[in-house]
């Protein structure tokens, strides 16, 4: 990381020299091709991941993750997505990944309806395709990798904002944009369990900072600025936190109105210190894309004759001849063991939906939320 | 501070090759106008506030007041540069990536290294500078329509602010930075305000009191006259994007300051190209040029700013928000005095007559 | 404006205009198809995936620019006519997103979709009204419009918009073909013929073409100005409107920003197809060509396995080469350079006045 920073750092000195040498070096910078290297046994395979969008640290995060296992899994593996998280891009995007016969496309989609023609042309082309934190309609993908149980985390967040604001108090949500598919799912999960647990409290309002800081940070000091009798704010969305957190830091609320959101704590460090925020939750998004790879390598063995794995205890270090596969199927559970990428324990792959935590078939519940706090944040690097 | 004069000093060697005929004759007619706009805006902003305030008697707390100033300083210096784009009948669709090169570029810097704030500035500037010098290039060197040359830059730029973060995010800025971005010089007085006023104030001064500045109006007015009255049309065209792209550079050093972080997506994310034409159109200025000034701009940006906190205060859901900005823009257009039938219907009144006889 | 130093046309402005700027057009428009050619020859020799792709294949990714294609052309009516239409994206979204509704709420699909294109239409209207009525700038206009048809369309569209339209609906605009040629194509063809015809073959065509050109004089041949105007800007948003359709059928979903993405990319199209962006030159050929050259190179460039980031900037770098290669082939460079910097403006449909008297 930090060598990534000091190199980031010589090339931002450079940005004027640089601007009339354009395209050309540009290229190997955006999607890393490691070349492939096939480990003992394995058939090369080539999978892709395409986040929502280019340059934002958790899908970086995500890459990380998966860059440090591929060797191992035997994957020729490609980071590619849009500059903006434009689903229509991703379109595009899949449609080259189909022509270039990749085996495995892993995404988190920008939209859930948007891409389901191409991905449905991919699967019919023996594609397997799996979707990471943001799904796409289940037509569309053989798996979901879904990122924590959306109950879970909305328990964390609502019952550290109780008890710091009290249980009758008022408090304001931030979320990215109306239709955010996963926000959308979060809010739902707060509501129900507010009805059910503090029925004294009160969301009053919903502010949307459209995935950027700037207009977060606006966002934010509007409610704060309209509802004063907010004691605290749930950012729900990366850039949301940001804002958030800067517009409780420059009104001088730091302490007063309490901020507890989903995000990441990295990026977070400086009002953790400063003691405008109070909490966070978040997954390992590094081993989050250990797992999508690990899942993209069972899911093409599921395809390609291997039994299925179903194994309720499976091993930890499966050699080339015991690898398992999975199944898209809604009758049985499977079973595999996430030694294999240096993850722990046992995941399981729902063979129904469950209402509760929110996975729909075939998902698998990728961990619980992390807790980041004022005492623990520095140990974390994402 | 004192190095916010620096958008003056690009004229200095311009200066001895200048005529600058052709800005005197319009130039008062021209102000009588634009005091017109400003003094609509004062009005329109003040009436807003009463407005908001009696609806909802938190608005006009002196923590919001100065946060609806501090907010909009950033676009209103890239609308400032915008203005003088624009004056000199050009487009600048570039600057949402130069603002953003310009806040990574300093920003990663600042956050590994303690960059100094000072050093900082003069990088952005730079920067700046020499983003908007491509631009110029293509513009007045190269012939090429600046609504098009910009479009391209605007890909680039914005590839190229991709590539400088390497997926990477600015987000621990130190303190001085975040003082200077959030911090009041006296009470209910943030010091960005302060820096705004000022480059909205040595901006007017540039135009209105040298001769470079005020030969822009002259070749926005008519471009032809300018050459012939012996201005060099084509270094002063150069010069506009110079400052446009300088002036961006700048708003992504107050932008880094303000929000506290920037990413690849700075600068596209929140529209800056828009808002900044946006707010120079609601100030007055005419994108046919040689008309208008960085006052009207400046209020522009506020008035935007103060909109946008309204809205959210009147419970105005979010959805509608670009609606309003459209609106204004429209009603900015069509009620413009000055821009109706005698200067418009004809585009050019004054060719218009020797075509009478055909 | 008697005294125009360096005069590039010669009075009697539309005789004079075919004359000289019509070869120009002629050369740009060989010179597009030329390069349509030689692309589409390297990728088929140097990348194995796009020759594996097939002919039916190489067909197919059309379905991925064509809407572009559409906007562009209505794009390029109103820029022959010297005026912008910055509102197309927006529009696009809004009648994807009124065909979905109006469908969700149990209408007929295809009368859904003919009540959002004339929704499009009415839209197109009321910036051509605004422009004509008000006398302002039509950059301006659109640019506000521009958030107001997209705030609607948001609106429109909820928090869940509606997507699995009727299999015919999809089949015929959005994924359909007939042998190896996409439905897509076909429509496109027979809309992009139309248009050629417009602005080639009728008198309303080369009436906008002369407004773009020279407004007064176009005035004095008893042209009505405002009216032609509007009618462009119908066009504009019909064709919008369109592509709005396609977009939807081909994603099998609206989606309220969908369209968004696809006006600037459809600008470039229409002003590397050799469109005047001041007005007044320009052939719907060279639009239509451009479509493809764009088009192909872009989903050729993914194919080939570069970023969507490198496809967009060598896009922003073809486009500054062939107007730069335009200037300096120009056998009148100077003259026109000079012509330029009288005429440099980015409000749209400047008087190219002056010129002959």
């Amino acid at each position: 990381m930090k060598q990534t920073r000091t190199f980031q750092r010589r090339l931002g000195w450079r940005v004027g020299a640089a601007a009339a040498c354009v395209a050309m070096g540009a290229t190997s910078a955006v999607t890393a091709t490691p070349s492939p290297a096939s480990a003992a046994g394995l058939a090369t395979i080539k999978v892709a991941m395409v986040p929502k969008l280019l340059g934002l640290p958790v899908f970086e995060a995500n890459q990380k993750g998966a860059l440090s296992v591929v060797h191992e899994l035997g994957i020729s593996f490609k980071f590619t997505a849009p500059a903006t998280a434009s689903a229509e891009g991703q379109v595009s995007i899949f449609n080259s990944l189909i022509a270039q016969h990749y085996n495995v496309i892993t995404l988190s989609a920008d939209d859930p309806t948007v891409p389901v023609p191409v991905l449905q042309k991919a699967m019919k082309a023996g594609i397997q395709v799996i979707s990471y934190d943001s799904d796409v309609a289940q037509s569309a993908r053989d798996f979901f990798i879904q990122d924590t149980a959306y109950n879970t985390i909305a328990q964390g967040v609502i019952d550290a904002a109780v008890k710091f604001a009290g249980p009758n108090a008022d408090v304001a949500i931030m979320s990215s944009t109306p239709d955010a598919t996963i926000q959308l799912a979060w809010i739902g999960a707060m509501k129900s369990y507010i009805a059910a647990r503090y029925p004294h409290l009160k969301i009053v309002t919903i502010g949307y900072g459209q995935s950027n800081q700037a207009t977060s940070l606006s966002q934010a000091e509007g409610i704060i600025h309209s509802y004063p009798n907010v004691k605290a704010i749930l950012p729900i969305d990366g850039a949301a936190v940001v804002g958030t957190a800067q517009a409780v830091a420059a009104l001088h609320e730091s302490g007063k109105i309490g901020v507890f959101g989903i995000g990441d704590p990295l990026p977070n460090q400086k009002y953790f210190a400063d003691g405008s925020m109070q909490g966070l939750f978040l997954w390992n998004e590094v081993g989050q894309g250990k797992l999508t790879m690990l899942m993209a390598r069972l899911a093409y063995e599921g395809a390609h004759g291997a039994p299925e794995c179903t194994a309720k205890t499976p091993p930890a270090h499966p050699s080339p001849s015991q690898w398992c596969g999975i199944r898209t199927n809604y009758g049985r559970a499977q079973y595999f063991n996430g030694a294999a990428v240096g993850l722990p324990g046992t995941y399981s792959i729902a063979a129904k939906a469950n209402k509760v935590s929110g996975a729909t078939r075939n998902t698998v519940i990728f961990s619980k939320p992390l807790e980041f706090t004022r005492s623990n944040y520095k140990k974390y690097d994402f | 501070m004192t190095a916010l004069s620096a958008p003056s000093a690009p004229s200095a060697p311009l200066r001895a090759g200048e005529t600058g005929s052709g800005a005197k004759r319009s130039g008062p007619v021209l102000l009588g106008m634009l005091r017109r706009r400003e003094l609509q805006l004062v009005l329109a902003i003040l009436a807003l506030g009463a407005l908001s305030s009696a609806l909802h008697p938190s608005f006009l707390a002196s923590g919001n007041v100065s946060f609806i100033l501090a907010d909009s300083v950033s676009t209103m210096v890239v609308a400032v540069g915008q203005t003088i784009v624009v004056l000199g009948r050009g487009i600048d669709l570039s600057v949402s990536p130069v603002l953003g090169i310009a806040a990574i570029g300093v920003g990663f810097p600042a956050q590994d290294h303690n960059l100094s704030i000072f050093l900082a500035l003069l990088i952005v500037l730079v920067i700046g500078m020499a983003l908007g010098a491509g631009n110029g290039f293509l513009v007045a060197v190269v012939g090429i329509p600046p609504i098009i040359a910009t479009l391209a830059t605007l890909t680039i730029y914005g590839g190229l602010q991709f590539i400088f973060t390497g997926g990477q995010e600015v987000v621990n800025i130190p303190n001085a930075y975040g003082n200077l971005g959030n911090a009041n010089m006296l009470p209910g007085v943030p010091w960005l305000i302060v820096v705004g006023a000022a480059v909205v104030a040595v901006v007017w001064f540039w135009l209105r009191r040298t001769v470079t500045g005020r030969s822009i109006y002259a070749v926005g007015n008519n471009a032809d006259a300018a050459f012939r009255a012996g201005a060099p049309v084509r270094r002063i065209l150069f010069l506009t994007y110079v400052v446009s792209g300088l002036l961006a550079g700048l708003g992504g050093l107050i932008y880094l300051c303000h929000v506290g972080s920037a990413d690849a997506t700075t600068g596209s994310d929140t529209n800056v190209n828009l808002m900044s034409i946006a707010a120079a159109l609601i100030g007055g200025t005419t994108l046919l040029g040689g008309r208008g000034g960085p006052v009207g701009s400046a209020l522009g940006a506020v008035f935007l700013s103060e909109a946008l906190q309204a809205m959210i205060a009147s419970r105005v859901p979010p959805i509608w928000e670009p609606a309003g900005v459209g609106a204004l823009i429209v009603i900015a257009v069509i009620t413009d005095r000055g821009a109706t039938p005698a200067r418009l219907l004809a585009r050019r009144p004054f060719r218009e007559p020797s075509h009478g006889p055909q | 404006m008697s005294t125009t130093p360096v005069s590039s046309a010669k009075p009697g402005a539309s005789q004079a205009r075919s004359k000289t700027a019509g070869r120009q057009e002629t050369i740009w428009t060989v010179a597009l198809a030329a390069l349509l050619v030689v692309l589409l020859a390297y990728f088929y020799l140097a990348v194995p995936d796009f020759r594996s792709l097939g002919t039916s294949g190489v067909l197919a990714l059309c379905e991925q620019f064509l809407f572009t294609g559409l906007i562009a052309l209505g794009e390029a009516v109103v820029v022959l006519a010297g005026e912008i239409d910055l509102s197309t994206g927006a529009m696009s979204s809004l009648s994807g997103i009124l065909m979905a509704s109006l469908w969700q709420q149990g209408l007929n699909i295809w009368l859904a979709t003919v009540l959002a294109l004339f929704a499009a239409a009415l839209g197109g209207a009321l910036n051509g009204f605004l422009v004509t009525r008000f006398n302002v700038s039509s950059l301006l206009v659109t640019l506000g419009t521009q958030f107001i048809f997209g705030s609607v369309a948001t609106a429109v569209g909820g928090n869940t918009p509606p997507y699995n339209f009727p299999r015919s609906f999809v089949t015929l605009v959005g994924t359909g073909t007939v042998g190896p040629v996409p439905d897509q194509l076909l429509v496109f063809a027979v809309v992009a013929v139309a248009a050629w015809l417009l602005v080639a073959r009728t008198r309303y065509g080369r009436s906008l073409v002369l407004i773009g050109y020279n407004r007064a004089a176009s005035r004095y041949s008893g042209i009505d100005v405002r009216r032609s105007l509007l009618w462009a800007f119908v066009a504009s948003g019909l064709l919008a409107g369109m592509a709005g359709i396609f977009v939807s059928g081909y994603y099998n979903a609206a989606r309220d920003d969908i369209g968004d993405s696809l006006l600037l990319p459809a600008i470039t199209v229409v002003v590397l197809g050799g469109v005047d962006i001041f007005g007044g030159r320009g052939r719907m050929s060279g639009v239509i060509l451009a479509t493809f050259l764009l088009g192909f190179l872009t989903q050729g460039l993914l194919i080939r396995g570069d970023s969507s980031l490198t496809a967009t900037m060598v896009t922003g770098v073809v486009l500054v080469l062939c107007l730069v290669l335009k200037v300096a082939l120009d056998h009148r460079a100077w003259a026109q350079l000079r012509e330029l910097l009288r005429h440099r403006v980015s409000g749209m449909g400047e008087l190219r006045a002056g010129r002959g008297a």
